[in-house]
């Protein structure tokens, strides 16, 4: 019975340390999904804000370009020297950079 | 001071630790309740045994019968009933207080569950006794380890563990170390009971560890 009593009193000991080493673990794990999960968010919504945004604002450059209003927006120095992809460009930037803020 | 003694004396203090806890912390409300109601089943399980169960067979020994041969009748009976119903609620609670902690599942399906299992002792009684009754109540405890160990694998990694949940943790645990180390595999009933007191001792005084160091760095419990 002795025996029984100490082999008792250990294994729940050790049950214990094991249950308490467990959820540390799980603590550790809990924490780097949510840093994960965060980054993966962060840039999945940048991604996808940017393109939707780039290409939303392509589209209405293309029509302001087809209207003749877009290269009167460039600005007078590029005036005529900029290319009609340059423009997408520095249009879809300034959006994002709009967006941003 | 007995064995006895001293398990109920370190579970009253990590029941009122728990009320303690749970008055800065609502979360810990549910573990308060199991303890206390843990600490009222237990003292009224002594008392039955005391003033009725153990007067009632030892005045079948003194009549001269074995009281393993013969059912009980009367009060003495009805407190072996109850008795063992008390003795059910242990699974019954633990089994709730996971469910509700790890997945927040409100406990009725089990509370139902309880009362056709204690239905079903007062029933199936007397050919519900000795073995077969201990048979029953394995059966009661590896239900409850596998809905508490279902709910905790299936909330681990989904939010951060905080005290109630590594309170319920440990109770899981010691649970299963008594069916590897404890009186499930040396005797339910009788001597070996002791192993099962020895073990709740180890776990009530991990608690009030746990429970006083939280309370100590109160007021966020771990945060």
């Amino acid at each position: 019975m002795d025996f029984s009593f100490v082999f008792a009193v250990a294994t729940s000991f050790l049950a214990l340390i094991l249950a308490m080493l467990f959820l540390c673990w799980a603590e550790l794990r809990w924490h780097a999904r949510q840093r994960e999960e965060l980054t993966h968010l962060l840039i999945f919504s940048l991604f996808r804000l940017s393109k939707r945004q780039t290409r939303a604002l392509r589209e209405e450059t293309q029509q302001r370009i087809a209207r003749g209003e877009a290269t009167e927006l460039v600005g007078e120095e590029e005036k005529g020297e900029e290319s009609e992809e340059a423009l997408l460009e520095r249009e879809a930037e300034a959006a994002s950079r709009r967006l941003r803020k | 001071m007995s064995l006895q003694g001293l398990t109920l004396t370190l579970e009253i203090t990590a029941a009122v630790l728990a009320i303690v806890c749970a008055r800065k912390h609502s979360e810990h409300r549910p573990v308060a309740a199991f303890l206390a109601g843990t600490v009222a089943a237990d003292v009224t399980r002594l008392a039955l045994q005391r003033w009725i169960i153990h007067p009632a067979l030892a005045a079948l020994r003194a009549a001269g019968v074995e009281p393993a041969t013969v059912p009980l009748t009367g009060w003495g009976r009805v407190a072996f009933h109850l008795d063992s119903a008390l003795f059910l609620s242990w699974f019954a609670a633990l089994a709730a207080l996971s469910l509700w902690l790890f997945l927040r599942r409100r406990p009725w399906p089990v509370a139902v569950v309880y009362g056709l299992a204690v239905a079903a002792l007062v029933l199936g009684y007397p050919a519900i006794r000795q073995d077969t009754l201990r048979q029953f109540y394995l059966a009661a405890q590896l239900a409850t380890l596998t809905i508490g160990f279902g709910a905790l694998g299936h909330w681990l990694g989904r939010a951060s563990p905080r005290l109630p949940q590594v309170v319920t943790s440990c109770i899981l645990v010691v649970d299963l170390a008594g069916i590897v180390a404890g009186p499930w595999r040396f005797g339910l009933f009788g001597a070996a009971w002791g192993l099962a007191q020895v073990m709740y001792s180890a776990l009530y005084a991990v608690l009030i560890v746990v429970q006083t160091g939280a309370l100590w760095t109160s007021p966020s419990f771990s945060r």
